[in-house]
Parts: C-alpha cells; sequence; structure tokens
C-alpha cells in the first residue's frame, strides 16, 4: 500500500505535471498550426490526466480488475469523442 | 468472474453442504455476516466463496497484538469497535479486510468511490461532448464583443490544484504513517488551494480588486454557445471544487480529532480520490475549454 518511500515519487510527479502544464501554455504561444496544436494539446492532457489517476489515485497499485472497471467505461465517452469529431471533419471534406 | 472464482465455486457445489471444518473457520474468521450466513442455509455459493479467499494475514496479528483467540475483523470505514469482543475494546491497530480475489485490498469504500467517479466521470463527459459539438459544428464560436478566455490566470489556477493535489497525497501519506500534526497541516493546506481555486474563478467570472470579470466584458450567459458551455462546464467544475473543500473540511475535523491516524486512514484516501478527481477533470477542462484555438 501507499507507504514511506513515496513522497520522493509524488514530488516527481508533481514536477512532471507542472512541466507538462508549461509546455501545454508554451505550445499554445508557438503559434502552431491548428491541427499539430489540437493533437499535442489533447495527448499531454490525456497524459497528465493518466498520470494524475495512476500515481495520485494510486491506480498504479491496484487490482486488474479495479483498474479495468474503470479504464474501460472512462474510454468511452473519449472513444465517442473521437468518432464525433472524425465524423465532423468527414462532413467538412470538399466533396 | 475470475477463473480461481469459478474454481472455487465448482468446488463448493460438489462438496454440497458445507464441512463442519468450513463452518468453524466462517465463524473463527469473524466475518461480518458469518452469522448471516448460517442463518441461511443451505448456503449461497457467492456468500461461500468470500469466505474460502479469506487470507487471514492480517487477522493473525491482530490475534497475537490482542492475545485472543477471536479475531474480529472490523468492518466499516470508521473503526467502531462495536463487534470488538474479549480484549478488543481498546484496538487502534490497521483495519484490514480480507483479500478479494478480485479487488485485493481495496477496501468497499474505495470500490465504490471509484464507482461513484465513473459516474461523475460520465457527467463530466457528457458537458465536454456537448462542448465539442457545439464548438465543431459552429462556424462561428466568438461572436464579436465576446472576451478571449485568459490562459495565463487559468495555468495559474491549473497550477494550484496540481499543488493542492500534492499536498492531499501528501496529506493521505501521513495519515499511513499517523502523524496527525503533518495530517492536519496538509489536509489545511489541500482546503486553502481549494478556497483559491474559487476565489480565482470567482475573480474570472464576476472581477475583483477592480479587475473586470467575464461577465462584464461580454460573455453573457445566454447569449451564445461559446458562453453557454464555458459557464455550465466550469461552473459544475466550480461546484466540484466546493463539493470537494467541504468534504475535506469535514475530514480536517475528524483529523484534529485524531480519527485518522490510529490506523484507520481510509476516509483520508476516498477524500483524496474525489480531491485528485477534481484536479483531473480540470486538467482536461483547461485543455479543451482555454487552450484550444479558435
Amino acid at each position: 500500500m501507499a507507504g514511506h518511500a513515496n513522497r520522493k515519487q509524488y514530488m516527481q510527479v508533481f514536477g512532471v505535471l507542472t512541466v507538462l502544464t508549461l509546455v501545454e501554455v508554451g505550445a499554445v504561444y508557438l503559434h502552431l498550426d491548428k491541427k499539430t496544436l489540437v493533437t499535442v494539446l489533447v495527448l499531454l492532457a490525456v497524459t497528465k490526466a493518466a498520470i494524475v489517476g495512476l500515481f495520485y489515485m494510486h491506480l498504479k497499485a491496484e487490482t486488474k480488475v479495479l483498474k479495468a472497471s474503470v479504464a474501460i467505461p472512462m474510454s468511452l465517452p473519449a472513444l465517442y469523442a473521437f468518432i464525433l469529431i472524425a465524423e465532423g471533419a468527414w462532413r467538412r471534406l470538399p466533396w | 468472474m475470475g477463473k480461481a472464482t469459478m474454481a472455487a465455486i465448482a468446488k463448493t457445489q460438489n462438496q454440497g453442504e458445507p464441512t463442519q471444518r468450513d463452518m468453524t473457520t466462517c465463524v473463527a474468521d469473524g466475518a461480518p455476516n458469518a452469522r448471516k450466513c448460517l442463518q441461511n442455509q443451505p448456503l449461497r455459493t457467492t456468500c461461500w466463496v468470500q469466505f474460502e479467499s479469506v487470507e487471514p494475514r492480517g487477522l493473525r496479528r491482530e490475534m497475537s497484538e490482542a492475545g485472543t483467540s477471536a479475531a474480529v475483523l472490523h468492518g466499516g470505514d470508521h473503526g467502531h469497535h462495536a463487534g470488538g469482543g474479549g480484549g478488543h475494546g481498546d484496538h487502534h491497530g490497521p483495519i484490514d479486510y480480507p483479500k478479494d480475489e478480485q479487488f485485493g485490498l481495496a477496501t468497499p469504500g474505495k470500490i465504490a468511490m471509484w464507482f461513484f467517479l465513473c459516474s461523475d466521470g460520465f457527467s463530466f463527459s457528457g458537458l465536454l461532448l456537448t462542448y465539442g459539438i457545439l464548438r465543431g459544428a459552429s462556424s462561428v464560436w466568438h461572436h464579436p464583443g465576446e472576451p478571449t478566455l485568459g490562459i495565463n490566470f487559468t495555468a495559474g489556477l491549473t497550477f494550484l490544484l496540481i499543488c493542492s493535489s500534492v499536498t492531499m497525497v501528501l496529506a493521505h501519506a501521513a495519515a499511513v504513517e499517523g502523524k496527525q500534526k503533518e495530517l492536519v497541516r496538509y489536509l489545511a493546506l489541500t482546503i486553502l488551494g481549494g478556497a483559491l481555486f474559487l476565489t480565482g474563478q470567482y475573480k474570472e467570472y464576476f472581477g475583483l480588486f477592480g479587475s473586470p470579470g467575464l461577465v462584464e466584458e461580454g460573455l453573457v450567459f445566454g447569449h451564445s454557445a461559446y458562453a453557454n458551455t464555458f459557464y455550465i462546464v466550469t461552473s459544475f467544475h466550480g461546484c466540484h471544487v466546493f463539493a470537494g473543500v467541504c468534504y475535506l473540511s469535514c475530514i480536517l475535523v475528524g483529523a484534529m480529532r485524531g480519527k485518522y491516524t490510529n490506523g484507520n486512514h481510509s476516509p483520508v484516501e476516498l477524500v483524496g480520490l474525489f480531491w485528485h478527481f477534481v484536479d483531473l477533470v480540470w486538467i482536461l477542462v483547461f485543455t479543451f475549454i482555454y487552450l484550444i484555438p479558435e
């Protein structure tokens, strides 16, 4: 279970989250082209969310069943969002 | 259902009636519903499988500590000693649940909290999906006269929530190690972070200390899809922060009374789960609502 040795890891995770936040904000100011920027931002956000879930919510230390019963339902809205966005993009293609 | 459980069920069905030895184990383990299990003859297999998978690791330690033959498993998250039989009046050790085949040592409260967070996650998903669909379908998102959202200030709020997540996780570590003062300090810092976040959100909406808020600048609820989705998503998250601050305050009171540093640190872990979830959602909201440019 969560024990004594984890404090160092908590601080490391904190550092990673801070750096990723700075990278996100920096990326917006870089004026990349929109597709690249959105891809980068979404990937960074999902990474950060996963880091919080795995390390701060200790999901990493849970059993496979608990991991799956959180990860599977939570990935469905993401999948749905992806489908809807893809559909929207397809509709806007110049046919 | 895991393979091992299936095997256990098959085994039980072959056995038919539980043997005397099993019944004794069942009672000796002191499982909370052992009595019920005896009354409901014939035993239901699902009930029985649980007892077969009991791992008496924590129980043995309690037995040796208390020096009694009747080990008692404390149920519930609040460390009540109602079921504490001989010699257990002043027991302050860790509360161990039997190791479940599927969920390991996760307490029932923790599993319930995870499922609640999933359902809460669906609410946020619904709102964010609505936002995404409306935004993707609109030809004009920003109407003239509507302000853009400030990234720098909100990045500060994001950092604030991340900080409060760190103090939360450190509070949990302190609770596990039984350090009451540290626990109280970190919980107070976490609450402070949440309160500052709410103040920041108030400033963003309505303005504070002379700086105008978004409402004044022309982002009015009901006027455009942009304004509507922005206020609904961020205020729904704000409600969660507020609920989290209240929840944390309750836990802080308990922590000051020393309720969670005697081995019963589970409530601190639960409030932590909720708080980290709120942080996690904000990370996503920050990206989708604030960072993605027109």
